[in-house]
Formats: structure tokens, C-alpha cells, sequence
């Protein structure tokens, strides 16, 4: 067999055409290299990627397609490459294209057992394509060029997502959650990969990632990491801040400025998402929604949040939010509404104009004692309490913008007279009737509610006897939300209160009034949360987000901070993550 | 024709990759299907031939290289839609794994007699093909003609 032979589209296939239609009408004309023994499927490929608009050049021996690529770098965008050739492992193949011209290559064979697949991945290939291969397998191919340009670009994407230990813990899923929970801030890490792996799974697209990924050493962006680096990036200010000057800054061994420069780039991207919130405010899930709604609060979130990083202000919480932001995709919004309302947090009079500069005055009165330390208790019960100062104001917002809201002229005074005293709040009879409202928010309007729902968790945490009664009744307000899409495990998590959570609000009003103080709900509802949060992290991300205040609340207003409410913060903050 | 497909459709010996390869026909290349049965016969060929020396070569038992003809027989099959060849290539190589002698010999057989079959009811396809297509050739100037 002479080297190289071509069956291309006459002699000049092997030639290298530069012009190869860009941008406009991508993906045509991706130049596709196949490297085939077999010369029947080398013809049926060629015409198949032929139809595809892509430009074919077709190579019947390893050795000859390595020549060609290394003569013409640059002149191929992808590699199809056969497993089983006489002159060469595809395998070999696959490597040295991976060392000398890094093109993504997918490799083809009849035999598609298990170990020989993992062999493919293992050597770098980007997929695996069984042998018939279909039109429409092909059609798609595109994908790995551009993911690999992708990748190239923003090598930390996936940061923290894709180190070895994390690839040895895909194996169950469910001890894995489990585990999660107990190893603190690395299983949140270790869970919030594995699930979107487990969702990149879903389309058969996993390995491709996984390859790419483990070609290089990548850094987990843990909390803590992530918070010495904002600090650093606080220190210098964003604007000045570059890779090198935060790396030297944040004097971590082992991290390069290359892992330093790509999260400096998705914190910048995070930050300008923020500020660009009611544009892109498409996102489909969670809060983006209420964003929509009122232009208004997305801007004050975005002064806010911008003034607060150039004042170095920002809270751990702050760090938190942002940091599940960055790790998260941008459906893992828990970050985003506990930065984005932080103006409305501060509701000296439900103008969140003035708030800029009282939220950087009352932020240390109340949340700096607790952020003293790193530890990841504190920086829930931080965040819990700093919600607890704040939320009246956002649900004051949002009930503003909510035709639906019916407490909307109360808001302001309600919200006045709780600012200052943050411990001694009285529970106004308006409280009582948030419940009932939230849920009827529910049904017009998605988003806002879960949040709303929250909003009188929040209210609890004055620790009254009677604000007992209203969380409670907070908690069936949200789960009465909830139970629209979920009843059966409501009843399992919540075992009595259940028939009282599900008969909707209106009798969670009566519960609330009869019941306020009893110490027995309140217990119960402890106690089974932590079972009840893990399931619904199991279920339903959107859910996940909007139960996370109110256990976030839980951990706060408990005032032993017992093991059981560590554990269930713990958990939610990593179901948080593990979005 | 069609019935002929059906049929061959019917048994197994053929799936719907060979429906792909069809639609793969076009005006570029209107002979698509029948220049690459033409390359895979004269390449399975090849590897029959292959496969039988192996066998017989009684010193000397490499599986290695039997799987490697499999392997390829199996892909070049597969991808024109021989079903049933594919799949006795698939039993074949099990029995090569499993240093079943008597078995790869049997596999051998059945995979020849499959071959064979296969290539007669192709060749018998693309005469009906030819004819048909000779046929149109014929009735289309008459149809100008009407005209």
C-alpha cells in the first residue's frame, strides 16, 4: 500500500486549504483529517463529512496521516482516526497528534468494549465513535474543535472541577453525597463536580470533557482560596489587579499565575455578569426572574456590588455568593440573589439609592464579629445573620414591584422599624399574613416567591417566642410553594406538621396563630430538615437554592449551633455548590 | 428491487446502515453504493483470505492478528449495513478470545457462506438497480418524446 494514499475530493485533497470557511457559516468547511485502514469506511466517511459542508482529506495508513499533519500544522481542525491500523496504534497516533500539533481527535472502531474505549480517553481522545458510524454522529464533530479552542481559552472553566481524586469519587453517587457532607468544603467541591459530571453524562458528552481536563493540572478553588483571593484582588483593586501581583499577594504554593489569570478572568466575567444582570436576565432559572422584573434592582445590585469590591468590603458572604457563582454554571444562582438584593437588604426606607454607603456602615456591626474566623460554621452563621438584618428590605422591594403583593403599602414602615433594632423585633401581625402571601405570589409569579419565603425565615431569627411560631409558619408558606411540585416528600421530612403545611396557606395562617410557640414543630422541623434538604438536593436544583435561606436561617437562630444544624448547613451549602 | 430489499431486510442480512449508505448517494457520486460494496468485497475478501491462512496455520496461533482482521471485517460491515456478517464476525472473535479452535473454524464457515450469500444478493440488487436505471434511460425520451 503506498503511503498515504488519498481518496479526497481528486489529488489535491491533501492539500492544504487556508481559506476555510470561517465564522459565518461555521461549521462548514472544518477541515477533517480521517485516518482509516479500512478503505470501505475511509469512502464512507469521506462522502458522510462530504455532506457534512466539511473538507475532507482521507488517509488509509497512520504513519502517512502523521506526516501529512505534521507537513501542514495548522491545516486540520480535527482527526478521525481508526483504532486498529497495521503500521500504527491508533492509540500512538492519537498521542503524538496530542503532543506535537494538540488537534482534538476522535478516535472510531467496531470494537467498542468498555477497556478499549477507556483506552481512547485515557490517550486524549475527545470521543469515541463506535463503528457504523451515522451521518448524524458526524454532523456534530464541530463541537470538539470548538470546545477545545474553548478550553484553551479558559483552561480553568471547569477550575476545581477536574482533579484526579474527584475522578476516583464518581463511582456512587449516593455514598458520595453522603460523604460530601462530612469532609466540609472539599466534598462541597467534590459534589458540585460530580453532579454536573453526572448531567454532562446525560448527553454522552462526559468523557469528552474528562479528557481534556485531565491533560492538565488543575487547582480547586476552594473557599478559602477563593476568599484569599479576593482579598487580593481587594487589595490591589479590581481594576489594577493582575495575575502576578495576586499570586504574589496570596503566596499559595503549587498555584501558577495561569490558574491565578484564569479565575481573575471568570471573577471579572462573574462581576460584569452581575452588572449586566437585567440584559442577559434570560437565565431560566431562579432569581434572574425577579431581576427581570424591576431594571431597577438589578442596577442597585450591580453599584453595590461594585462599590463593595473596590472598598473591599465584601463580606465573606459576599465571597460565598460570588464563589459559587464562579464555580457554579450560570444556573447555580444561589450567589447571585444573596449579592444582588444586598441593596435592598438595607431598607432604611426602601430606597435603595441611599443604600450604598449604610449597607458598608452597618456591615461591620453585624457581620464582621462573625466572619473573624474562616471556619465554614461561621460563615453561615455570617450569612444567616446578615440576612436576617437585611431581608426586610428586599422582600420590601420585591413585594414593591409585584402587583400581586398586597402588603406592599405596610413594607416600608415594617421595614423601618426592624432596621435598627436587629435582636428585639417585635413580630407585626403583617408578618403573620407573609405566609400567606408568598404562596399566593407563588402562582403569579415564579421566582420571587421562594425568596419571599425565606424572607419571613429570616424574620424568625429574632428569637421571640411568637417568631417561633411565625418561621414555622415561614416554613410552610415556602413549603406550600414547594409542595405545587412535591407533596409526597414533604410528608416523609415533615411527618406531622405535613398536614398542616399542605393545606395550604390560609391554614398555615390559623397553624401560625395557634401554634406560635411551640417548641415541638419547631424541634421536629430541626431534626428532619437535614434529610429533607439532602432530598431535595437530589431532586430538584431550583429547590435546593430556595430551601437554602431558610436552613442557612436555621443554623443562625440556633443558638447552641448544635452538630445537627452544622451538618445541615454543611449540606446545603453544598448542595448550594453542587449545582 | 424493493422486495428484494425487504427481504434481505427480513432475514438480517441487511440494516439500516445500508439505508444510509443509500442516501448517501447523490449527484457527486452517483455509483456511491456500489463502488464502496465493490472496495469492501474486494477488501473483506482480503481479510477472509487472511483469516483462513490463520486458522489452518496450525504452529502458530495468533489471536492477535485474528482479531485485528475481525476487528476490521467487523467495522467494514458494520458500515455498509451487513448485518448478519457483522454479527458472526462479533461471534467469531469471541471464539477467538476464548482459544476455541473448533469454534473459530465453525465461525470461519458460517462467516464465509454469509459472505457469499450477502455478495450474490447485492450483486443481484445492483443488476435490478441497473436495469431499472437502463429502463428510465429508456422510457425518459420517450416521455420528451410525448412531450
Amino acid at each position: 500500500m503506498t503511503a498515504g494514499s488519498s481518496f479526497g475530493p481528486g489529488s489535491g485533497s491533501l492539500s492544504c486549504k487556508p481559506e476555510t470557511g470561517v465564522s459565518d457559516q461555521f461549521p462548514v468547511g472544518l477541515r477533517v483529517l480521517v485516518v482509516d485502514d479500512d478503505v470501505t469506511c475511509l469512502k464512507i466517511l469521506e462522502q458522510m463529512l462530504r455532506r457534512c459542508s466539511y473538507h475532507v482529506t482521507t488517509c488509509s495508513q497512520a504513519t502517512a496521516a502523521l506526516n501529512v499533519l505534521r507537513e501542514r500544522k495548522g491545516c486540520f481542525d480535527v482527526v478521525l482516526s481508526d483504532v486498529h491500523m497495521p503500521d500504527m496504534d491508533g492509540f500512538k497516533l492519537l498521542e503524538l497528534v496530542g503532543l506535537e500539533m494538540d488537534l482534538p481527535v476522535i478516535m472510531m472502531s467496531a470494537d467498542g468494549r468498555t477497556n478499549l474505549v477507556l483506552r481512547g480517553i485515557r490517550h486524549g481522545a475527545c470521543d469515541y465513535l463506535i463503528k457504523p458510524i451515522r451521518e448524524e454522529q458526524l454532523k456534530n464533530i464541530w463541537q470538539h474543535v470548538i470546545r477545545k479552542k474553548w478550553n484553551e481559552n479558559k483552561e480553568h472553566e471547569h477550575s476545581g472541577s477536574m482533579d484526579d481524586k474527584d475522578r476516583h469519587k464518581r463511582g456512587g453517587d449516593d455514598t458520595d453525597y453522603a460523604s460530601s457532607v462530612n469532609d466540609g468544603c472539599d466534598g462541597i467541591l467534590t459534589s458540585h463536580k460530580k453532579k454536573r459530571n453526572v448531567k454532562e453524562e446525560d448527553d454522552g458528552e462526559i468523557e469528552t470533557d474528562e479528557s481534556g481536563g485531565s491533560k492538565k493540572a488543575r487547582v480547586v478553588w476552594s473557599v478559602e482560596l477563593h476568599q484569599q483571593f479576593v482579598s487580593a484582588v481587594n487589595q490591589l483593586g479590581i481594576d489594577k489587579a493582575v495575575p502576578k501581583r495576586i499570586l504574589e499577594l496570596m503566596n499559595v504554593p503549587g498555584l501558577t499565575r495561569e490558574n491565578v489569570a484564569s479565575h481573575l478572568q471568570k471573577f471579572r466575567l462573574y462581576l460584569k455578569r452581575l452588572s449586566g444582570v437585567t440584559q442577559q436576565g434570560a437565565g431560566p432559572n431562579s432569581f434572574c426572574g425577579s431581576m427581570e422584573q424591576s431594571p431597577k434592582l438589578a442596577s442597585y445590585g450591580r453599584f453595590e456590588i461594585q462599590a463593595l469590591a473596590a472598598s473591599g468590603q465584601l463580606p465573606p458572604q459576599t465571597l460565598a455568593a460570588i464563589h459559587a457563582e464562579i464555580l457554579g454554571q450560570p444556573s447555580a444562582n444561589v450567589g447571585l440573589p444573596v449579592i444582588d438584593h444586598q441593596p435592598l437588604l438595607q431598607p432604611s426606607k426602601c430606597m435603595p439609592m441611599d443604600h450604598v454607603m449604610p449597607y458598608g456602615q452597618t456591615l461591620p456591626s453585624n457581620v464582621t464579629k462573625q466572619i473573624s474566623q474562616p471556619a465554614i460554621e461561621d460563615f453561615h452563621s455570617g450569612l444567616g445573620a446578615w440576612h436576617l438584618n437585611n431581608m426586610v428590605g428586599n422582600y420590601g422591594q420585591l413585594g414593591g414591584q409585584n402587583g400581586h403583593d398586597m402588603l406592599l403599602g405596610m413594607l416600608p414602615s415594617q421595614s423601618q422599624s426592624q432596621q435598627p433594632q436587629k435582636q428585639s423585633i417585635t413580630v407585626q401581625p403583617s408578618r403573620l399574613v407573609v405566609p400567606a402571601q408568598s404562596s399566593t405570589n407563588f402562582q403569579a409569579v415564579n421566582q420571587p416567591t421562594s425568596f419571599r419565603g425565606s424572607v419571613i425565615n429570616y424574620g424568625v431569627d429574632q428569637r421571640s417566642e411568637r417568631d417561633v411560631g411565625n418561621r414555622i409558619g415561614g416554613q410552610s408558606g415556602q413549603n406550600s410553594v414547594d409542595n405545587l411540585i412535591e407533596t409526597g416528600e414533604k410528608q416523609i421530612s415533615f411527618g406531622e406538621a405535613v398536614h398542616v403545611l399542605d393545606q395550604g396557606p390560609l391554614k398555615n395562617l390559623g397553624f401560625v396563630g395557634k401554634k406560635s410557640s411551640s417548641p415541638r414543630w419547631f424541634s421536629a422541623y430541626e431534626t428532619i430538615s437535614p434529610i429533607n434538604d439532602l432530598n431535595h438536593g437530589d431532586n430538584n436544583g431550583r429547590r435546593r437554592v430556595k430551601q437554602e435561606p431558610n436552613v442557612e436561617f436555621l443554623e443562625n437562630s440556633k443558638t447552641g449551633g448544635s452538630a445537627v444544624t452544622h451538618r445541615v448547613s454543611q449540606n446545603d451549602l453544598m448542595s448550594v455548590f453542587s449545582e | 428491487m424493493n422486495r428484494l430489499l425487504s427481504l434481505l431486510f427480513h432475514q438480517g442480512v441487511l440494516d439500516e446502515q445500508f439505508l444510509q449508505l443509500q442516501q448517501l448517494q447523490d449527484q457527486t457520486s452517483p455509483n456511491f453504493v456500489s463502488e464502496v460494496v465493490t472496495i469492501y468485497f474486494h477488501e473483506s475478501e482480503k481479510q477472509l483470505r487472511n483469516l483462513r491462512n490463520l486458522l489452518l496455520d496450525r504452529e502458530m496461533w495468533d489471536y492477535v492478528k485474528l482479531g485485528i482482521h475481525l476487528n476490521q471485517l467487523m467495522g467494514s460491515s458494520s458500515s455498509i449495513g451487513a448485518k448478519r456478517v457483522r454479527n458472526i464476525c462479533a461471534a467469531f472473535r469471541t471464539a477467538v478470545e476464548q482459544n476455541n479452535r473448533s469454534a473459530c473454524m465453525r465461525a470461519l464457515e458460517v462467516l464465509e457462506h454469509e459472505y457469499c450469500y450477502l455478495k450474490n444478493k447485492l450483486h443481484e440488487l445492483f443488476q435490478i438497480e441497473q436495469q431499472r436505471v437502463l429502463g428510465d434511460a429508456v422510457r425518459y425520451p420517450g416521455v420528451v418524446h410525448q412531450q
